[in-house]
Parts: structure tokens; C-alpha cells; sequence
């Protein structure tokens, strides 16, 4: 295996492409379970279980190779076949447990420890049930076997297995239906001085005819024209559409003469239709389409060319892709940053100040537009839909039904809504959590449901939308809502109230279910009820710098609304000094700034200043007094009061005075510094200064 | 171990404070540069004077006076800081001037005096002869990092002061 690890850059293409073929078969097979049906994505999934396999076995992983060749069968069964008694969902269940194992290995590769694995027990049981669904379909007949691909590598005992009853299910199998072709693409090269090319390869078609019921050739015209040089080099090739199966093929092509070599190929049909197009088209020169033809043929790589017609899977536009690593993107959006800035510096020199420079004004303005659009450049580079993490969720809400047998559906709305790739890596968990969370709280079972009026299906709604500076992503079921009592009795239970019961708001109340340890239900099960979930959700969205927040009817349903801002790395900042410090508040989070009258600040015994606005009493910190700088303006009348809001609830800063607003882009302090509480990172000023980013959300924390 | 014996460069970059030399191994050293306006950053230990703006990085600064417990000095234009970067993270230290840089051969390196009571020297890798002068040779990794208790204590009772 160590030489698998010399080729690195091998091996880490091979793990972005398993992530996401993984990705899309775990879509795929989902797909098919809800319509019960296969026929719309058995051949993508196919294709992409034989990638799997023709990867993972070129990187030498056999127990992934093995698996997805296990899985290949079943579904080459199934594909070919097409038995009517299986049940799609225990197909998705082995399949999903595979895609699982495949994962794993995958993450452990990635991680350096190789793929350890043992796959085993799972293939066996792929076997089994494929076994099982061939006595079924077949009435305990012996099980007529059709994986012609089989034949052809059949290399391990495994498959020599499957190999045997294979021949019987050729007689036996009435070639019938178009469905019992087998297009085969074949390459033939003749023995080095045996001569004649052209009619050597058209005794060749010629007798194929008999046992094809289409056939066409590259070099095209061998009877007409001499291609006898270009067969000796290139080889002859030739595509069939034949009811016969691979070692029929085989056993023909043994009795072809002066053969140095013979490949056939099975291939899709697809594939073959396509290149009869281009065999009966245009293209008379007899250019061969050789280095495509061997993508397609040896499943190297999954070209979606043979599917055009399959408008639903195709979604896959024909964007070009390039893989860059996100340190790069970082690198290059750190220089934007630094590119703003340092554009402010230059434009707002101190050395111009004063003077009338009109065409510098206007090539000033030129260019701020142009940095503009390159920071927006930048920054859409980093963003990602949400259509992968949201379609993540569908497998949760598939294995949580089965296992706690709740009919529920989910809705997903604005899947193509982007995201910072930051938000993308943060949000997958917490969106879980809720969902777990909405399904096994939330939707009551169906009997219940029946009983309330509503109707058997539960639905849970997962929407991503714009608004603003902001995303906002909202997950809304349609159960019981929250129990605002048991809540607040919980709560009491745990010491958790500060007031008295009544005077909290719904709001308020709602926002407890995501304190740690924060359970009301009775039982714990496998997905929820430990209250370890929520909390979880809390944290890591605050950690994206957004928020949730919660609204419930009783009987109608609950509702989870994350905003998270769109972009984290820049923002729109308020500049504040106090003494010879400048901090930066970010503007999303200001209510309004005010001078204070004297007789509208309170002080308590504590020492606490408090100031009245329109009746309400808000409690005010003192920048110099807490962050411990000298500064002249020690009275609240001579500064400013700037009145900020966080997770809903509001406080003042008191501060000397306000400078400005302007766009920052956040930097983090050296790990070095010892983390200060209320400040988030700095940002450099156009004129070179450092001014300290304060975080309300933190700052709230003291009060 | 070994093979950072035979990368070990000798030469050293000198500074003194007060009367003192010390010499920084010159693998560690990015930057010399002036001083410049530091800005401030509240609840750090006393010897952190704040970060400073090297070129659109922001880089926190120490000062090795507050380090060794020396009394404070104005900074004048001879003072600097010295860009220190251990394990990819860069800081700044304040020093009162740079002397020059020096070969110091490895047989002319003593080791510190090992002591564990009061005398045991915290931030001291050797001691380095040159010609009539002795320098004291730091050690960086020590100098940024030895003891985040210490740090952690002072910032715990500046909280509480505060």
C-alpha cells in the first residue's frame, strides 16, 4: 500500500472524486426508493458504482473495490432483469449501508490511515439478498444469471460462481424485448504482417451479421477504400448490437483468423447509438474517436455524454470545473482585503488632503468600482449552494422513519441558494440536530395526526432564501409545536428562571430548548432526547456570527429561522474611539447612538450604570472602564451611548465618540494574544491603523 | 534532534538592554524594523504592549524590558522590534537596541548554569563568548511561549480588577 501513498496527487484526486460520486449516489439511490422504481437513475447508478469499483481498484483498495462490485451486480441484476418483486427499500437500505462503508474508508484514506475496513460481511449480505431476489423472481428455477460484464473479468472464484448458471440463463433467456441486447464495442488488431487489412476486417463483419442484429465500423468504407494501413496501426473497431451474450462473443471472435488481439467491451446502449450517430452522420473522414471512446469503455471517467436524453439526471451542466484548494481562494481573498484597504490608504492620503484634483477624483472612482467587483468576484468563489447539505438531510429523514416509524416528508425549498463555504462546513450539523429534533418531537405519530385533524404525512420544510446581508435558513414542521408549560416547568426544574414564569416572552421561553441538557421529553432514543442537540446548534451557528430563533404554535407547528450573514471575512463597521484606541462595532448590530441626559442615568449600589430610554431601562458598558484605557471622556454626557443588540436582547456602550462607518475586513488576532472577552478580531484602517472589532454577542455575556 | 544539530545556524543577532547583550538565533528573526505606533489591546499580560501593522499583518508585540521584569524606558529611535517568527506565528519584540549580527562558533557556547531554585534561568539556551564579551543566547521558542500559566494568571487578575 506505501506505494499508493508515493502518488499523492493521485490519490487525493481519487478522494474528491469518491466524495462525490458518493454524494451523488446517496441522492440517486434516495431518488429511486421514493418513486420505487429504478429506471430513471439505475444506469447512473450503475455507472457510478462501476467507477467506484474501477477506482478503488487502480488505488489498490480492495475492500471498497469488492463492495461496489457487489453492489454492481445487484444492480446489474436488477437493471437487466428488471424482476418485479423486489423491495426497493431494503435494495436502498443495502445499498445506503454500502455508500455508508464507502465513506468511512474514504475518511479514513483521507485522514492517512488507508482503508482499513472490512467489507465483507456487507458484500456477503448484498449477495444473499441478490441471490434472494433471483429465487424469488425466478420461482426457485435455477437463477437465471445475466452480469455478461462478469464473464470477461471474471478473475476471482466469487465471480466464477456467478459465471456458471450463467450459460444456462442464455438458453433459457428468450432474447425477445430490445432490453435483451448487448451493444458491445469491439477493437480488433490483426497480426503484424498477415496483410489484407481491409478485407480481413470485412469478413469479419460480414460474418458477424449473422449473430448481430446492428453493426457499424471504423475505418467506415473498407470495401471501397484501402484502409489497410490505418487497421494495421489503429485497429479495427467496430460497434455491435447483439443478442448474444459476452462469451458468445467470445467464443465467435476465437474462430476469427490471423487475430493478433480482441477486446470487446460491453457498453451502454446509449453509447452505442451515440456513435452509430456519428458512424451514419457527417463525419466521413475516418477519424477515430479513440481517446473518448476509452473514458467510456473502461468507466474511467463518468462522462455524462451517452445520457443527453435523461433531462432529469442531467442537471450536471457542461460548466468546466477546476479543483483549487480553498488555502489558495483564502490567499486570494486575504489580497483583496488587503487591496481595500490599502486603496483607501492611497486615495485618502494625508499628502492630498486640501488639494482640487478632479481627474484623479474620477479615476479614483474608476477604480474603487473595479475593486468592488473583484472583491464581489472573490467572495462568490467561495460560495457553494446549499443543495448538497440540504440534500444530506434526506437520508436523515429516510433512516429516521424507518427506525421510529413516523410518516413524514421533507420539503426542500431553495436548495440553489448560496453560502459561504465557511457556512456550508458549519451548518450541516445543526440542521440535523433540528431536523432530528422536528421529527422526533415535533410530528406527532400518525394515529395522532388522524386524531387532530391532520393530515397522516407530517411535513418538514427546509428553506434557504436571501434577504439582506443575509442568509436565512428556516426549518418548519408541521407537529405539535412547543409546549411553552413544560418548558418553563423544565426550566424551573433546573433552576434555569430569572423572573417569574409569566413575565418571560414566547420568544424568550422558546430560546431555552437549546440550553445544554435541555430535554422535555420523557424518553430518550436513539436521535433526540438528551438535549445534547440543540445546544450544539446554538453554538456553532454563533459561531458563523448568526443566530437562531424559534416560533411555535401549539397544534400547528414549530418553526426554526438561522440567519447567518453571508460573508464573515468583511463588514460593515462603525467606527467608535475611545481614548487613543478605535473600535469597530459591526453596523447590523447598532439600534441607534444618543447623548445621554444626566438625569436619564442611573447608577446602582453595584456601581452598574443604567440608562432610561422611552421608558425602558438599558443597561450601559464603559469602553474605557472595561477595556482599562485612559480617556477624557469619563462622563456619560461628554461621549456618545450607542445602543446595541444581540440574540434579541439589547445594551449600551458608552464610548468618546463616533467616527465613522466603514467596510472592514476582519481579521483574527495572533494566536499569541490572550483571548479577550467582547472582542472578535481587528481590522486595519485606510490610514494604517489597527482598530479592535468589538462582538456584541460575547459582550452580552457580561451584563 | 540530530539532524537540527547539524541545520543549527551560529549566527546570532545581537541586542542589548540596559547593559546586557542577548543574541536571538538568527533562523528565528523575519524582520527588523522601527518602532511604530502599537495599539494597544486590553486583558493581555503586562509585557504584551499590543499589535502593530507590518505591512497589512497584524502582529502582536512584546517587550522584553516588561519580559525580564526590567523597569520601563521611553522608546526612543534607537529602540526596535525585532520580528520573531516560531511555528509560523509571527511577533513582534520590543528591544531597546539592535547590536549586530554575529558568527558564534558552537565550542564557544556555554551552556547555562542549571539551577531549580531561584537562579534557574527561564529564557537562556547558552551563553555565547565573543572576543572579550559574553552574550546571552535566548531561547525564542521560551522567550514567546514559557509559561502561559503566568500569562493565564495575570490576565485572570486583571479580570478581576477589572
Amino acid at each position: 500500500m506505501s506505494d499508493v501513498f508515493a502518488n499523492e496527487p493521485m490519490l487525493e484526486m481519487y478522494i474528491v472524486e469518491m466524495n462525490q460520486m458518493i454524494n451523488r449516489l446517496e441522492q440517486l439511490v434516495m431518488n429511486s426508493e421514493n418513486e420505487n422504481t429504478l429506471d430513471e437513475d439505475i444506469d447512473e447508478i450503475f455507472r457510478h458504482m462501476h467507477t467506484i469499483k474501477g477506482n478503488s481498484m487502480m488505488m489498490m483498495f480492495e475492500a471498497i473495490s469488492n463492495l461496489a462490485h457487489a453492489v454492481e451486480d445487484l444492480y446489474d441484476y436488477l437493471r437487466k432483469e428488471k424482476p418485479k418483486e423486489v423491495n426497493y427499500s431494503k435494495v436502498t437500505d443495502l445499498v445506503l449501508e454500502a455508500i455508508d462503508f464507502f465513506k468511512a474508508e474514504v475518511e479514513s484514506i483521507e485522514s492517512g490511515d488507508g482503508s482499513n475496513g472490512d467489507s465483507d460481511e456487507l458484500k456477503k449480505e448484498i449477495r444473499d439478498y441478490l441471490e434472494s431476489i433471483k429465487f424469488m423472481n425466478d420461482g426457485g428455477a435455477v437463477a437465471p444469471q445475466n452480469s455478461k460484464e462478469e464473464a470477461s473479468k471474471a478473475s476471482t472464484e466469487n465471480q466464477k460462481y456467478y459465471i456458471a448458471p450463467q450459460k444456462e440463463a442464455n438458453s433459457s433467456n428468450k432474447p425477445k424485448t430490445t432490453d435483451d441486447h448487448h451493444y458491445y464495442h469491439i477493437k480488433i488488431l490483426f497480426e503484424e504482417d498477415c496483410q489484407m487489412e481491409s478485407v480481413r476486417a470485412f469478413s469479419v463483419v460480414h460474418k458477424l451479421k449473422d449473430v448481430c442484429d446492428d453493426i457499424f465500423h471504423f475505418p467506415k468504407n473498407i470495401v471501397e477504400e484501402n484502409h489497410d494501413e490505418e487497421i494495421r496501426n489503429e485497429g479495427f473497431q467496430a460497434y455491435l448490437c447483439s443478442e448474444y451474450a459476452m462469451d458468445s462473443m467470445n467464443q465467435f471472435f476465437e474462430s476469427v483468423s490471423s487475430m493478433r488481439s480482441v477486446d470487446i467491451e460491453e457498453i451502454e446502449m446509449s453509447v452505442f447509438y451515440e456513435y452509430k450517430d456519428l458512424f451514419d452522420g457527417v463525419i466521413k473522414e475516418v477519424s477515430l474517436p479513440e481517446p473518448e471512446e476509452k473514458k467510456e469503455v473502461s468507466g474511467e471517467t463518468v462522462s455524462d455524454d451517452g445520457k443527453k436524453s435523461k433531462e432529469k439526471s442531467k442537471k450536471t451542466s457542461n460548466e468546466k470545473y477546476i479543483n483549487v484548494g480553498i488555502s489558495r481562494i483564502d490567499q486570494l481573498l486575504d489580497l483583496v482585503g488587503e487591496l481595500v484597504v490599502s486603496e483607501s490608504m492611497v486615495t485618502r492620503n494625508t499628502d492630498l488632503q486640501g488639494l482640487k484634483l478632479e481627474s484623479f477624483e474620477k479615476s479614483v472612482r474608476q477604480h474603487r468600482f473595479i475593486i468592488n467587483e473583484l472583491q464581489d468576484v472573490v467572495m462568490s468563489i467561495r460560495m457553494v449552494p446549499l443543495s448538497l447539505t440540504f440534500q444530506k438531510m434526506n437520508r436523515i429523514v429516510r433512516d429516521m422513519k424507518k427506525k421510529i416509524g413516523k410518516n413524514v416528508e421533507l420539503t426542500i425549498i431553495g436548495e440553489h441558494t448560496e453560502v459561504d463555504k465557511n457556512v456550508i462546513e458549519h451548518i450541516g450539523d445543526p440542521l440535523m440536530h433540528i431536523i432530528r429534533n422536528s421529527i422526533d418531537h415535533g410530528i406527532e405519530s400518525p394515529a395522532e395526526r388522524i386524531d387532530s385533524g391532520k393530515p397522516e404525512k407530517g411535513t418538514v420544510t427546509l428553506e434557504a432564501k436571501h434577504a439582506g446581508g443575509d442568509v436565512w435558513i428556516i426549518v418548519k414542521d408541521d407537529g405539535k409545536g412547543l409546549n411553552r408549560e413544560r418548558i418553563l416547568e423544565k426550566a424551573l426544574s433546573r433552576d434555569l428562571l430569572r423572573k417569574e414564569p409569566h413575565e418571560y416572552t414566547d420568544q424568550e421561553v422558546y430560546g431555552m430548548i437549546f440550553k445544554p441538557g435541555f430535554s422535555t421529553k420523557e424518553q430518550v432514543t436513539e436521535f433526540s432526547g438528551r438535549g445534547v442537540g440543540l445546544d450544539v446548534v446554538q453554538k456553532n451557528i454563533q459561531k458563523l456570527g448568526g443566530n437562531v430563533v424559534v416560533n411555535s404554535t401549539e397544534g400547528i407547528g414549530t418553526e426554526f429561522a438561522i440567519r447567518i450573514p453571508l460573508t464573515l471575512a468583511i463588514i460593515d463597521g462603525m467606527l467608535l474611539r475611545v481614548g487613543h484606541s478605535s473600535f469597530t462595532v459591526p453596523i447590523i448590530s447598532i439600534k441607534e447612538s444618543f447623548k445621554a441626559e444626566k438625569n436619564n442615568i442611573v447608577t446602582d449600589p453595584d456601581g452598574h450604570m443604567m440608562v432610561m430610554v422611552r421608558g425602558q431601562c438599558y443597561p450601559i458598558i464603559k469602553l474605557y472602564d472595561r477595556y482599562n484605557i485612559a480617556s477624557k471622556y469619563q462622563s456619560v454626557n461628554d461621549g456618545i451611548i450607542i445602543m446595541l443588540e444581540s440574540d434579541g436582547k439589547e445594551f449600551c456602550i458608552f464610548a468618546d465618540e463616533i467616527i465613522g462607518e466603514q467596510q472592514v475586513v476582519v481579521k483574527s488576532l495572533s494566536k499569541f494574544l490572550t483571548k479577550v472577552n467582547g472582542i472578535s478580531g481587528c481590522t486595519l484602517l485606510g490610514d494604517g491603523r489597527i482598530s479592535l472589532i468589538l462582538d456584541p454577542s460575547e459582550m452580552i455575556h457580561e451584563i | 534532534m540530530n539532524e537540527e544539530k547539524a541545520v543549527k545556524s551560529n549566527k546570532y543577532l545581537t541586542f542589548s538592554v540596559d547593559k546586557e547583550v542577548f543574541g536571538l538565533d538568527i533562523k528565528h528573526v523575519d524582520d527588523i524594523i522601527g518602532i511604530q505606533d502599537i495599539t494597544l489591546v486590553p486583558e493581555q499580560p503586562d509585557y504584551i504592549k499590543g499589535v502593530i501593522n507590518l505591512r497589512g499583518k497584524i502582529i502582536p508585540t512584546m517587550d522584553v524590558r516588561a519580559r525580564f521584569k526590567k523597569e520601563s524606558r521611553e522608546y526612543d529611535d534607537r529602540t526596535c522590534i525585532v520580528v520573531l517568527n516560531m511555528q509560523n506565528t509571527s511577533v513582534g519584540v520590543i528591544v531597546d537596541r539592535v547590536v549586530e549580527v554575529l558568527d558564534i562558533d558552537e565550542d564557544q557556547i556555554a551552556e547555562p548554569p542549571r539551577f531549580s531554585g531561584e537562579y534557574q534561568s527561564h529564557y537562556i539556551s547558552g551563553i555565547g563568548k565573543i572576543n572579550n564579551e559574553i552574550a546571552m543566547l535566548l531561547d525564542c521558542n521560551k522567550l514567546l511561549n514559557y509559561e502561559q500559566i503566568e500569562a493565564l494568571s495575570h490576565l485572570s487578575e486583571e479580570v478581576e480588577e477589572a
